[in-house]
């Protein structure tokens, strides 16, 4: 299973912490290679989000380890770092608990899991 | 001279990618798109395996935390199948802990990449097992080739020629076998030189080389013998394209020596379908029609018909 990341325990201090409601642009905004691709993840987003929601509220925890898993690994990719890094501990707190009740699973992932639905808010194309 | 069915191949390398996130895949499209290879994709470790074995990819980019089949397990199955055994896994995972790799590493992978991954390291990786790849699988093709003739050597016959034998009776098909000798080569050595000997044996590859079709096997089988495994091929086939190749070779201009033809006796065994000797009494019965051929004239073919009567020899 997934070992801690360096930034794992850290005090919260990367752009994926700060809480705000400035515009989250991607890091590969000027290669004209990527214009394309940035646009269609941002697209899908806001659905991609909405169901995370969805199985967050439900209980579907199993699902949104795999979409952090997923976020982690295909959003720096993207030019979204910081989502990348909070998805990243996400997964990792779901992954932590997973021998844990729903509720304390919740209850060590909530914090990561609204940073990760913030931080997808406000990324722009 | 030159084969094409033993060229190292000129079209892009594939590259199957396995992972369930389709952003993956559309990374990798767009970053490797620049590079001299073709990308295929997998959602699933079901698909990629099926994918590792129709399209034998030349490496494989594999992701680990996959619902359902996982990468660990598509690794093991990939190991376990001779038909992918060989083939370079590079693991492309966000499961980062030492034991993973190490298990990854144990299994078989021959990298091991974290996501995110930076995309250029990623091009340099894949660049770098794309040339082991290709350097192993030049190797390995080399080890299969006459130096002097470029044509397929005995080693490669010695194991193609069974397996040609078990697709003919499986599938009922013909299959013919012809030996080539050519007549009085000591003496052309002896009177010419090594290097004209030499040159009569490129040439005999060469004519044996462009009377076959792209299913034939050409080997040359040791000195100044040559064998033709001849698929979905009757014996009197055989006997028209060996009678071919001697007419050709008869009537060859050497420039080392004008005034010498050259010619050879070839011997052929064959059968109609499904039925035949094993592998090594159907090559001796092809040298006994060679045998023949040497000790009624020379320049000339004989054909052993393995399941009916003999056929007519031709000169």
């Amino acid at each position: 299973m997934p070992g801690p990341h360096e930034d794992q325990n850290e005090p919260h201090n990367e752009p994926g912490n700060q809480s705000g409601d400035e515009p989250l642009k991607s890091e590969f905004g000027h290669d004209p290679e990527m214009l394309d691709l940035i646009e269609l993840f941002v697209g899908e987003l806001s659905e991609r989000v909405s169901k995370l929601q969805e199985a967050w509220e439900s209980g579907e925890l199993e699902y949104v380890r795999m979409e952090a898993h997923r976020l982690k690994g295909a959003a720096p990719g993207y030019g979204f770092s910081p989502i990348g890094q909070v998805a990243g501990r996400l997964e990792h707190a779901l992954t932590e608990a997973s021998d844990t009740a729903l509720t304390a699973r919740v209850e060590a992932a909530s914090e990561d899991f609204e940073r990760l639905v913030n931080l997808c808010g406000r990324v722009a194309a | 001279m030159t084969q094409s069915s033993i060229h190292e191949s000129e079209t892009r390398p594939l590259v199957l990618v396995i992972d369930d996130s389709i952003d993956v895949h559309r990374l990798l499209q767009a970053r490797l798109r620049s590079e001299p290879l073709e990308l295929v994709q997998a959602t699933s470790g079901e698909a990629g395996l099926e994918m590792a074995r129709d399209r034998t990819p030349a490496i494989v980019l594999l992701d680990l935390d996959m619902p359902e089949m996982d990468g660990f397990e598509v690794l093991r199955a990939l190991k376990d199948d001779p038909r992918t055994l060989h083939l370079p896994v590079i693991v492309l995972s966000g499961l980062q802990s030492p034991h993973d790799k190490v298990t990854a590493f144990d299994l078989g992978a021959v990298d091991y990449v974290t996501k995110p991954f930076d995309l250029t390291e990623l091009k340099v990786r894949v660049r770098s097992a794309l040339r082991v790849h290709q350097l192993l699988d030049m190797l390995a093709k080399r080890a299969q080739v006459d130096g002097l003739t470029g044509l397929y050597n005995r080693a490669h016959f010695d194991q193609r020629w069974p397996e040609a034998i078990a697709t003919a009776k499986r599938h009922g098909r013909p299959l013919s076998i012809a030996m080539l000798d050519v007549d009085h080569f000591k003496s052309i050595n002896d009177t010419y030189g090594h290097p004209a000997g030499d040159a009569v044996l490129q040439e005999v590859a060469e004519i044996v080389q462009n009377s076959s079709r792209a299913s034939d096997i050409a080997c040359r089988y040791g000195g100044e013998e040559f064998v033709i495994v001849m698929p979905d091929t009757s014996p009197e086939e055989a006997q028209v394209l060996c009678d071919r190749i001697r007419t050709t070779l008869e009537q060859t201009n050497w420039l080392k020596h004008p005034e010498r033809t050259v010619t050879c006796c070839l011997g052929v065994a064959g059968c109609d379908g499904g039925e035949g000797p094993d592998s090594d009494e159907w090559l001796s019965k092809a040298d006994q029609a060679l045998y023949r051929a040497k000790t009624t004239g020379r320049n000339r073919v004989e054909t052993t018909r393995l399941d009916g009567p003999q056929l007519a020899q031709t000169a």
